[in-house]
This record gives structure tokens, sequence and C-alpha cells, in this order.
């Protein structure tokens, strides 16, 4: 009897034991952000951030409204964009694009305002701008994940999450691209 | 096995067995010594590539630091807009510019200026600092990110006295080299190691004079 105890307690031990191995977050736990999906088309909010996706456009030419140009396998993407609650921390600092498993940084190139991205967003203010990321010609197929975000390492902070779809984007020669401004209404 | 040997015949002979076991013994660390120190003359067990850094010519591509590299042109100019070097000619001052055609083979983007990137080239003639990194033709210097799987023509550019580079002169660009790996003060980020120089392009300078207005070489 005594041993049948025993043998219970030892087996409850070990299974309490791996229960807190299984339990015990990754090492990297704390760092993980909130991520919001959100769908294209539809407004996504975050802690600091606030942003709706709009047109998305596959173009071997891209102009901006100051006559720079450039060749190449451009996603433009449009997308209007605010801080939610603090102006100080809300440049747009992370939009990146997966494909496949390759990630994109959207493009610095060409001047400044023909690009949403860090772009400082307004509490209450929204912008229309464009996202543009420079990919090689075999990416543009399938799907991608947007991701925007306040802070360049997100952690714990929010990162919204769109699924971009590549196959219905629009696919043209060139395209003039917008300069950052003001959301209409 | 040695030692098993050694036990059997302690039973018949004890004196003569351990003297044997001892000389087996010997053996066997004499032998495992050996064996460490060529392993350790010859690099270790890991398998190695690395035999210092590999002399290419102008137009020439090859792979260093996670990126395939092919080095154009090397000039010397006297001004190049866009470049994010500015020169007074008054003062005897020219750039001196690469122009390379890169592509970035590793998953994530990486910024040119990354540790054991495009910004730790080293001209062999005595120019200090690190080169300015723009995309040709762009004539917009800002930050230069090396999207993945996507080549891009990028001016490395130096500030130089008139009289310390010219027309012919041979110039070797010693190309930086390094490895990815996971960050451990930040999990889920990564960090690039700088190793020791991979590749070294020996390429002849050519004297562009005055330069053009566009930036171009």
């Amino acid at each position: 009897m005594k041993s049948t105890l025993a043998w219970a307690l030892a087996l409850v031990m070990v299974a309490a034991a791996w229960s807190v191995t299984v339990l015990t977050p990754a090492d990297d736990a704390g760092s993980d952000a909130f991520v919001t999906d959100v769908a294209a088309g539809e407004r996504g909010s975050g802690r600091n951030i606030a942003a709706t996706v709009g047109a998305v456009t596959i173009a071997k030419s891209v102009t901006a409204e100051s006559g720079w140009n450039a060749t190449g396998n451009w996603v433009v993407i449009e997308v209007t964009a605010e801080a939610s609650s603090d102006q100080v921390h809300g440049l747009l600092s992370l939009a990146t694009l997966k494909i496949g498993d390759r990630t994109y940084s959207a493009s610095e190139r060409g001047p400044d305002e023909m690009t949403l991205y860090r772009t400082q967003l307004v509490p209450g203010v929204p912008q229309t701008g464009s996202l543009l990321f420079e990919v090689p010609e075999n990416a543009l197929r399938g799907s991608g994940i947007l991701r925007l975000a306040t802070s360049t390492t997100p952690w714990g902070d929010s990162i919204l999450q769109v699924n971009i779809d590549l196959d219905a984007a629009d696919r043209v020669g060139s395209t003039q691209i917008a300069d950052v401004d003001w959301a209409a209404g | 096995m040695l030692w098993g040997v050694g036990e059997a015949q302690q039973q018949v002979a004890p004196a003569r067995g351990r003297y044997r076991a001892t000389l087996a013994a010997l053996l066997v660390i004499v032998l495992l010594g050996a064996a460490v120190a060529i392993l350790a003359a010859t690099g270790g067990l890991e398998t190695s590539t690395r035999r210092g850094p590999v002399e290419h010519g102008p137009q020439e591509e090859f792979t260093s630091s996670d990126m395939r590299i092919t080095v154009e042109r090397a000039v010397v100019v006297d001004q190049l807009p866009g470049s994010g070097v500015f020169t007074d000619a008054d003062a005897g001052e020219r750039v001196f510019a690469v122009l390379i055609e890169v592509e970035n083979l590793d998953v994530d983007p990486r910024l040119a200026r990354s540790d054991g990137g495009l910004s730790r080239v080293i001209a062999d003639f005595g120019i200090e600092g690190e080169p300015e990194i723009s995309v040709y033709g762009d004539g917009d210097f800002s930050v230069v990110t090396l999207q993945p799987g996507v080549p891009a023509r990028l001016l490395l550019s130096w500030m130089v006295d008139d009289d310390q580079i010219g027309e012919g002169d041979d110039v070797h660009l010693s190309m930086p080299d390094a490895e990815k790996r996971e960050s451990t003060l930040t999990p889920g980020t990564f960090v690039w190691d700088e190793l020791p120089p991979s590749a070294v392009v020996v390429t002849t300078v050519e004297d562009l004079g005055e330069g053009r207005e566009d930036g171009r070489l």
C-alpha cells in the first residue's frame, strides 16, 4: 500500500515537472508583440496606431510628384494611418511585407514625402500615402503579409497585420505616386 | 580494449601485467595527444573553406557576407552629386567612388551600413573612414537598405586629396565578411558578426575629371 502511494506520488511529481517545462514561456516571450489581424479595406487599431490598407498596385516604374523615378518590381500599397494616443512615439517605423520566406522593408528611395514609411503619425488626424516595396520579379504572386507598427522592435507593442493578395493587385507599367497628405474627410 | 587485455594478463603474471597495462595506457595517452595535436594544427574538425582573402578582378562576381557582389568600376572625380560626399575643389578635394552591383542573399532586409556590410569596404591607399553609400543614379542620398533578392547598383564614395590617387593606379579593395546570428541580448533579433575579409578586388582607377551634374559616372 505504502509503495503504491510512493509510486503514485512520484508519477504526480514527474507529471508536474513536465507541465512546468511545457508551460514555461520561451526566453523571448517577453518581447512578443500584440498582433492584430486586419482585413484589407478595414480599419485596424492598436496601442498607438490605426490604419486602413487601400489599393495595391504592382508597377514596373514609379514616379513621384517631384518627378523622381525608378524602375524595378514595385508593390505600391495605399495606406491611411494615424496615431492612436501619442504623437511623440508615433513614427511609422515598421512597414514590412513578407512574401514566402523573405521579408521586405518599405523602400526609403526617392523623396521622403513620397512614402508614408517613417512619417510622423498624428493622433486623430489621419494621413494618406503609399508604402513602396521593391521586390524580385518572382515574388509578385500569391499573397504577402503587411506589418505596420510605430516601433522598429515592437516588444509588447501593437503590430497591425494585413493580408495582401498580390494576384488580385492592379498590374501597370508605370504609376504616379501621390505625396503623403492629410486624409480627406 | 587495451585495458581489458592488461587485466586478463594480470591474473597470470601480476607484475608483468601491470607493466603492460601502464605501457598500454601511456600508448593510448600518447596516441590521443598526437591526434589532438594534429587536429589542432590542421584547424579542428569543423569544415572550413577559409583560406584567406581570394583575389578577384572587376566585373567578377563573388559572394561575401551573404551578399553577391560585383565591382564594376573604380573612379576618381571632382564632384559626384547624390553620393553624400561634398568636395571643395579649391581645397584639393576629390571623390573616390566604387560602383558595385550587390544582391542581398539573406531572407531579411539589411542596411548597407550593417556590421560586416558594405561600409566596411577598405581601399588600400590610406583613405580614412567609412564610405558614404548611395543608390547609383537615384540622385537622392538617404538610408540604403538591401532588399532580399533584389540586385542594386550602389556607389561607395570617399573624399580624397587630389594627389592621393589618379588615372591608371591599381587599387586593392578589401571586401568584408560576416555571419548572421540571433542576438543573445534581444532574442528574436539578429546581428552580424564580422569575420576577416574574404575577398580582395583589384581594379584600375579611371579619372573622370570634373564629373557630371546628374551624379552618373
